[in-house]
């Protein structure tokens, strides 16, 4: 048997969503290894970092203006892609950073540096049997001791309900003529229509009874990446284990970060149901069950070595962390799969209140406040999404921000605000569009000033 | 361990990338067990519905993150 062309194999016609993924960052995976109990991937001061699946490469690119003396690599199928983000890369004079337009199999062969670090968003579920055992090849080779894996997929059993619309889309829109993004329109019209007449699978889809409301708020052509790729498969976290553990890692934690809290994401009865389960890879698959996990970012390593509470403890008050909201509308409270958690405590408002700021450390200007209030306040503003954490060293990022806002297509992402400490913000037609449609009720002079304050 | 699924290709285990560091690493190791991450938390008790009974029906992630950029938008 031979494999068809790499190309033949995903969706290529559409260039992907430029968008970044904030997950990827050093300083996000270091605080979940931190966080876990792990030690984050030992350094030179050159740490080295690898996308496979890059896209047009935004999450590299924001990550090379930011870390000048790190090495960056992105890798990914599709030569527009790759175009674009050397094209932004060269007028940003970026020479820290190279993109590779390649299948995974022939990455393989590059002739590359050990990694700290290397990321997949969301490709793992997108592709074939042969691609994702080629992303293994790839991590088994390249990656570091210590080193750090983050793979996030679409997961199960969160995809139970969707499966069929997915698979219905996908034989509607296969053999129709045009582009993926013509052949998606056409399906999801008729897909719509079946609904309407009351098909009892998919009125039981939340995205099928969603679908208009999603493709307001994503750019089109997310949706044939996501739903007309040809081995589209959601993956169960023991799966992806085994698969991670044929190549002797770990896991280490997840990159969405409450979810390596229990005590946020799943209730008092599930914990102890789930204490019935000794085996962890087990327990975590039956943890998703409670959770209806539907996308998971897993971070896993290479040999991690283990750290003590106080190494924990003190490594989470030495790190930086960001405000990426403005002050004015951090909740201080936050929903989730267990309840609504409340955080509006006087070490959480003094956070807030120090980070409006800038960039800073859990200690600085709040010396006075107990340090278990401390980083119970952080953890929890980092779970809400308020906080991210952020790299230690500040950079000037007004070329890189000059050059996304040049390079810019309307159509095919969000508008960008590079931070100097190695994150960005989306300036985002979405957000634009929320803020209009909540009417009265919103005000976006908050952001308007926040965002100022960035500059 | 077959790590290449395509046809007729021989795979064999790779040298692992960084090895000059290991032992460097593997001297700092302790046989230490920190303590769960919700020992960091301890005071933080989710109450009330869950988020799927907020908004009535099972939520992607994404669409998690969504609804919490309309929530602070509201706010």
């Amino acid at each position: 048997m031979t494999l068809e062309p790499a190309g033949a194999r995903y969706v290529t016609d559409v260039p992907y969503v430029a968008s970044f993924t904030p997950e990827l960052a050093p300083a996000w995976l270091d605080t979940v290894a931190t966080i876990c109990g792990f030690a984050a991937p030992r350094h030179d001061g050159r740490r080295t970092w690898c996308e496979l699946g890059c896209g047009p490469g935004l999450a590299p690119l924001v990550f090379a203006a930011t870390h000048p003396h790190d090495t960056f690599h992105g890798i990914d199928l599709m030569p527009e892609h790759v175009a674009r983000g050397r094209a932004m890369a060269h007028d940003a004079g970026l020479g820290n950073l190279t993109l590779h337009a390649l299948d995974f199999d022939a990455a393989c062969d590059l002739d590359l540096p050990p990694f700290d670090y290397i990321v997949a968003h969301g490709v793992y579920a997108w592709v074939d049997d042969a691609a994702t055992a080629s992303m293994r090849r790839f991590i088994h080779r390249h990656l570091a001791q210590g080193g750090l894996v983050y793979l996030s997929y679409n997961a199960m059993p969160g995809w139970a309900a969707d499966s069929p619309f997915q698979h219905l889309i996908h034989a509607l829109a296969e053999h129709a003529p045009g582009t993926s993004l013509a052949r998606f329109d056409m399906a999801a019209a008729t897909v719509q229509a079946l609904r309407a007449a009351g098909a009892p699978s998919l009125v039981a889809s939340p995205i099928a009874s969603t679908l208009d409301v999603l493709r307001q708020r994503r750019y089109a052509s997310y949706f044939p990446h996501e739903y007309l790729a040809p081995a589209w498969r959601p993956r169960y976290v023991d799966e992806v284990r085994r698969d991670m553990a044929a190549i002797d890692l770990v896991p280490v934690g997840s990159a969405t970060f409450r979810d390596n809290f229990d005590r946020l994401v799943v209730t008092t009865a599930a914990r102890q149901a789930l204490d019935a389960i000794a085996d962890p890879d087990q327990r975590e698959l039956a943890r998703d069950f409670f959770m209806a996990q539907a996308f998971r970012r897993d971070v896993f390593g290479r040999a991690p070595a283990r750290i003590d509470d106080d190494a924990r403890r003190a490594r989470l008050l030495d790190a930086w962390y960001a405000l990426v909201q403005p002050p004015p509308l951090v909740r201080f409270s936050m929903s989730t799969e267990a309840g609504e958690v409340t955080f509006d405590t006087p070490a959480a408002r003094a956070l807030v209140t120090r980070l409006a700021e800038g960039p800073g450390r859990l200690r600085e200007g709040l010396a006075d406040a107990p340090v278990d209030e401390l980083l119970s306040a952080a953890i929890a503003l980092l779970c809400a999404g308020a906080v991210r954490p952020v790299s230690a060293v500040a950079t000037d990022v007004g070329r890189i921000n000059d050059v996304l806002h040049r390079h810019r297509d309307p159509g095919a992402g969000p508008a960008h605000r590079v931070l100097s400490r190695g994150t960005a913000l989306p300036i985002d037609d979405d957000l634009l569009a929320a803020v209009r449609e909540v009417g009265g009720g919103a005000d976006p002079r908050p952001w308007v000033e926040f965002l100022r304050r960035l500059d | 361990m077959k790590l290449d699924a395509k046809p007729g290709r021989i795979t064999v285990p790779l040298p692992v990338a960084g090895g000059g560091r290991q032992e460097a690493l593997m001297s700092e190791q302790k046989p230490v067990k920190p303590s769960s991450p919700d020992s960091l938390i301890k005071d933080l008790e989710p109450k009330g519905a869950a988020l799927d009974e907020v908004t009535g029906g099972k939520m992607k992630s994404s669409d998690k993150q969504q609804q919490q950029m309309l929530d602070y938008l509201k706010s």
